[in-house]
């Protein structure tokens, strides 16, 4: 069975397609302890492998510049090999925004409106 | 005039109060004033996500105002310490003028030492005022010949008069200018009196004319004195003042004049 990893804000596991995914809880004001908290739990659920990732930003309501910093991973090993952004809300939309630009990641990030689309992105990424 | 109107939404409805509250936080933003956020809640709508970016633009614009602030409290340091450098390399020479026996030799020392000073003073001039890329250059003239009246010792009685506009030049071309001027000053100050016991320098700098981009500036040093020796061609100079003159006003794209009547009068044209 999966391995879930629940934190304050982030639901974390690595579904049955090789995709390590990571949910935002509906209304989630995100703080940089939540990220740092995440990136654990991602190192966790991988167990020392590189996964493509699936964050599902749907729910959001607001990530501090931190937090921002954080998942920008400019500091740090990137635990994960590309990053697909789910989005759909005017705020998802906004935050996603700020992760191409502003807050990049150092690993490729696109965003989508569609899991299912996101979902056939990452795969080619799956090991 | 009256102060500028307040943009507002009138009649504000619960959309006109949202829409008023982000004004407020963008002009807040607009005096560098970060602590104003637009208030969130929790849906999804497009006026919270309107907020929502508004607050995070102010936390990264907010940032990189202060690393702008680092970068110039470090770029003061940096002048300072090529100020201080400079310093110490202009004591090592003149320690060493003081040990040499040949005259020529310590002439040859406190000449450099005097054209380093020239170098140190722009850096002075830039880490004691606000903008840090670009030298006050009225200023700097000002302690520049001060600073050759205390070095240099003369006996007749002679007059400076410094004329400047107000007028900023970038590092390298304020430095070229120090040089030219600290040779063409220490020049008249050596040669032009030789025979009378008074006598007066003039030092000009304006701006003459703006081209699109660029400025073009004129430097004026001139002095009543004896007047040039009448074999001398400033061009083909076999000394050292005279060639460092010609060398950097060449380095500055710019023309130089002189008038050897009544005294001399060198003229530097160039563009900053
Ligand atoms: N303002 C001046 N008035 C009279 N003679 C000058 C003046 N400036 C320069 N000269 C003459 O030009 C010569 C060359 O000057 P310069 O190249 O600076 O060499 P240096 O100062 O080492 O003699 C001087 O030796 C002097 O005879
Ligand atoms: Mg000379």
């Amino acid at each position: 069975m999966e391995n879930v990893i629940r934190t304050r804000v982030f639901t974390t596991w690595i579904d049955n397609a090789g995709i390590c995914r990571t949910k935002v809880k509906q209304g989630a004001i995100i703080e940089l302890a939540d990220a740092e908290e995440n990136s654990a739990a991602v190192q966790k659920v991988s167990a020392g492998k590189i996964y493509p990732m699936l964050v599902d930003l749907t729910h959001i309501n607001f990530i501090h510049k931190s937090a921002r910093d954080h998942f920008a991973m400019r500091n740090r090993k990137p635990g994960v090999k590309v990053i697909a952004m789910l989005i759909g809300s005017p705020v998802s939309k906004v935050i996603g925004n700020f992760f191409l630009g502003i807050n990049k990641p150092t690993v490729p990030t696109q965003l989508f409106t569609s899991e299912k689309k996101a979902v056939a992105w990452l795969s080619k990424f799956v090991s | 005039m009256s102060a500028p109107k307040k943009i507002r939404i009138k009649k504000a409805g619960s959309e006109g109060k949202k829409i008023n509250q982000i004004l407020e936080v963008v002009e807040s933003y607009a005096k560098l004033d970060f602590n104003k956020k637009a208030p969130i809640e929790n849906s999804n709508n497009n006026f919270n996500a309107l907020a929502i970016g508004i607050n995070m633009l102010g936390e990264e614009l907010q940032s990189s105002t202060i690393s702008l602030n680092e970068k110039d409290i470090l770029l003061k340091e940096i002048h300072h310490r090529i100020k201080n450098n400079l310093q110490i390399i202009s004591s090592l020479l003149r320690l060493q003028a003081d040990q040499v026996q040949d005259k020529r030799l310590s002439v040859f020392f406190s000449d450099n030492v005097r054209r380093i000073k020239s170098m140190a003073l722009v850096h002075e001039t830039l880490y004691n005022s606000e903008n840090l890329s670009k030298v006050n250059f009225s200023q700097y003239l000002r302690s520049l010949i001060d600073h050759i009246r205390e070095a240099y010792h003369y006996t007749q009685k002679i007059d400076f008069v410094l004329k400047a506009e107000p007028h900023n030049l970038k590092i390298d071309v304020a430095i070229a200018c120090g040089l030219i001027i600290n040779e063409l000053i220490t020049n008249s100050i050596k040669y032009a009196f030789e025979k009378r016991n008074s006598g007066k320098i003039e030092l000009l700098f304006t701006k003459i004319k703006q081209k699109k981009s660029k400025n073009i500036f004129k430097l004026v040093v001139r002095d009543n004195g004896a007047g040039l020796p009448a074999n001398i061609d400033i061009y083909q100079s076999k000394s050292l003042g005279l060639q460092l003159v010609t060398m950097l006003t060449e380095q500055l794209d710019g023309s130089l004049s002189v008038e050897s009547n009544k005294g001399t009068a060198f003229t530097i044209i160039f563009p900053g």
